[in-house]
């Protein structure tokens, strides 16, 4: 019972780095309407700027914090120069799809061109194992996870409490009526696209860090299960994203620890597909039906 | 010259490809981003049935029938549209463009695991090799011959798949797929199932990727989950794209220039010193930019889809 806490507690953690994710695509998603595939590459660019980071200046927080400028613009050029664009011309959702997984195409090859396929190695300080009740962490987890619950709890204060928030929610609810009320939905949308590169970036230097290394493919592969969990919570609901991760988050630590680590992503995705057959538009609809269609 | 034949042949198999993928994302409009998933399976049914039995500790995996080639590259074509049956039965339930797209990926993700994890099934992350060349034991030709003898039998075979293809597309069936494509809920009005016409595009379609994969693996003679990336996928997107979505022409045209010219100069640029991955990327780094430009610039590819043989509508009906 007490390795049920433990695997657990890992549960945990990847619940916090897949939350982070979710969330931000989530987010992006419920306003602006577009899937975006090439949410991963926000975590790739990242890590790499973690990288680049910590081998200019050796410090692994100077490293963290251009890895989260760099996943913010990333966002920001993605939304500019690619998603709007296209959403001017009024493509289909499905062009929007095919452009952005392009776009991951484009990063996840450039990253590898110029890096190489090679994994970078993050350095890190000597691992501490702390027992906390039941669970045991280690100093890396326990900033993780604290590094998801400070971000999404001020995620959840701007989006309740400020006007961005309420011109958020605005543009999400009905883009056009929101524009005739005045507000600038152009602005709206290019900062919560930001917002989401800045999530996505929290999560890829988290994911770094703790697998300590990475390689081109890391936001891609993340990719399924960050929409998985998004799904499950039901998309464009930033905060059923975060229920979405916990379940994920827990089946994949569960099934690589009592079935096999070879197949934990196989079982996190298996959850997905369970959740679209028996919930297609997530856990949690509304009585008026699903948020966005 | 045994270059520009290899080359034709490679494009050839692409073109099958693309015109299957055509069926189920041109005609049908389901964004299949999985395709090289059926691809993949196919590829793996035809070898294991036309390979002789496994010998372990070596190599290991199902049957190993030592089955002439046609019958393996049919039960590719089976065992693809059987797949495509079941997952579209439960992917397609709800008719939702993104949330297809990525149930196909993620089913990809899970099949490429199970087959990399799972030595017993095709031979694990090793992949199968020594694939037999068909009908290389009837034509007993040497090898120069032999790769002109492939070549045009891929080439009958893709003649053949368009021919059938346009069939399709000009039929009531495919009237009404495409009709379903633009709106479901009209088409869907005048009596029509969209469920079951859409899963029939996705049949068909994987069906013929299936048949592309076959060859594949029997023209390159192994096969691993290397190729299961989402970049094969996208390369075929781009071949569509390119040509003229819901246009055969357009389509083997697309192919010619993506797979062909695009794919093969690429392979010429030059090394640059210190950093050996760059020319491999740089051909998919292209490949990306390609996507994006032709669906901005040209969304409807270079040969657009015709109407012009589907009759007029009724002067009541435009009115509505």
């Amino acid at each position: 019972m007490s390795q049920f806490f433990e695997t657990a507690g890992f549960g945990l953690v990847t619940a916090s780095i897949i939350a982070l994710s979710a969330v931000g695509l989530s987010l992006q998603f419920g306003v602006s309407n577009v899937p975006n595939f090439a949410h991963g590459e926000f975590l790739t660019l990242a890590a790499y700027g973690l990288y680049v980071g910590q081998q200019l200046t050796g410090s692994l927080l100077i490293g963290a914090l251009i890895g989260v400028v760099v996943g913010g613009i990333a966002a920001y050029l993605v939304n500019l120069l690619v998603v709007e664009p296209f959403v001017k011309k009024g493509a289909r959702v499905v062009v929007l799809l095919i452009s952005t997984t392009g776009v991951s195409l484009i990063v996840e090859n450039a990253l590898g061109g110029f890096f190489g396929n090679t994994n970078q190695i993050v350095a890190l300080p000597q691992p501490v194992a702390h027992h906390l009740g039941p669970f045991i962490w280690t100093t890396t987890d326990l900033l993780v996870m604290l590094t998801a619950v400070v971000a999404i709890t001020g995620l959840y204060l701007v989006l309740r409490f400020t006007k961005l928030g309420k011109a958020q929610r605005a543009v999400a609810d009905n883009r056009v009526l929101a524009r005739a009320c005045g507000i600038n939905t152009e602005q709206v949308v290019a900062i919560t696209w930001v917002a989401a590169g800045v999530l996505g970036a929290l999560a890829g230097i988290s994911l770094a860090t703790s697998g300590g290394s990475f390689g081109p493919g890391l936001g891609f592969g993340f990719l399924l299960v960050t929409f998985s969990a998004a799904i499950i919570g039901g998309i464009g609901k930033p905060f059923g994203a975060l229920v979405g991760a916990l379940i994920v988050g827990l089946v994949t630590e569960w099934s690589a620890f009592y079935v096999s680590s070879g197949y934990k992503q196989v079982f996190a995705l298996s959850t997905l597909v369970l959740a679209l057959l028996f919930r297609p538009s997530g856990l949690f609809t509304t009585l008026r039906g699903p948020a966005v269609d | 010259m045994a270059y520009i034949v290899s080359v034709a042949t490679s494009t050839a198999i692409f073109a099958i490809m693309a015109l299957g993928l055509n069926v189920t994302w041109g005609f049908g409009g389901l964004l299949n981003l999985g395709f090289f998933m059926f691809v993949g399976v196919g590829a793996y049914v035809s070898a294991v049935i036309t390979l002789p039995g496994a010998m372990p500790p070596y190599t290991s995996y199902i049957l190993g029938l030592s089955m002439p080639f046609p019958v393996g590259a049919l039960t590719a074509m089976l065992v693809a549209g059987l797949l495509a049956l079941l997952i579209g039965s439960v992917a397609l339930r709800r008719l939702r463009a993104d949330y297809f797209a990525i149930v196909t990926l993620v089913v990809t993700a899970i099949l490429a695991q199970v087959v990399n994890d799972q030595r017993t099934l095709f031979n694990g992350s090793i992949g199968l090799y020594g694939l037999p060349q068909p009908f290389a034991d009837i034509l007993n030709t040497d090898a120069d011959t032999y790769s002109y003898f492939f070549l045009g039998m891929c080439m009958v075979i893709v003649v053949a798949v368009f021919w059938f293809t346009r069939r399709l597309q000009w039929s009531p069936y495919g009237r009404a797929l495409r009709a379903m494509r633009e709106d479901d809920r009209a088409a869907m009005a005048f009596g029509r199932n969209a469920y079951v016409y859409k899963l029939k595009a996705l049949v068909i379609g994987s069906a013929i990727g299936g048949l592309g994969g076959a060859l594949a693996a029997h023209f390159v003679g192994v096969w691993t989950t290397e190729s299961w990336t989402i970049g094969e996928a996208l390369l075929i997107f781009a071949c569509i794209f390119l040509g003229g979505t819901a246009n055969n022409f357009g389509v083997v045209l697309g192919t010619i220039i993506t797979a062909g010219l695009f794919q093969e100069l690429t392979r010429f640029l030059p090394q640059i010193p210190g950093y050996p991955d760059a020319a491999a990327a740089l051909r998919w780094v292209i490949i990306g930019f390609l996507l994006i430009i032709v669906l901005y610039v040209r969304p409807r590819g270079i040969i657009p889809e015709r109407h012009d043989r589907d009759p007029a509508p009724l002067p009541a009906a435009s009115t509505l």
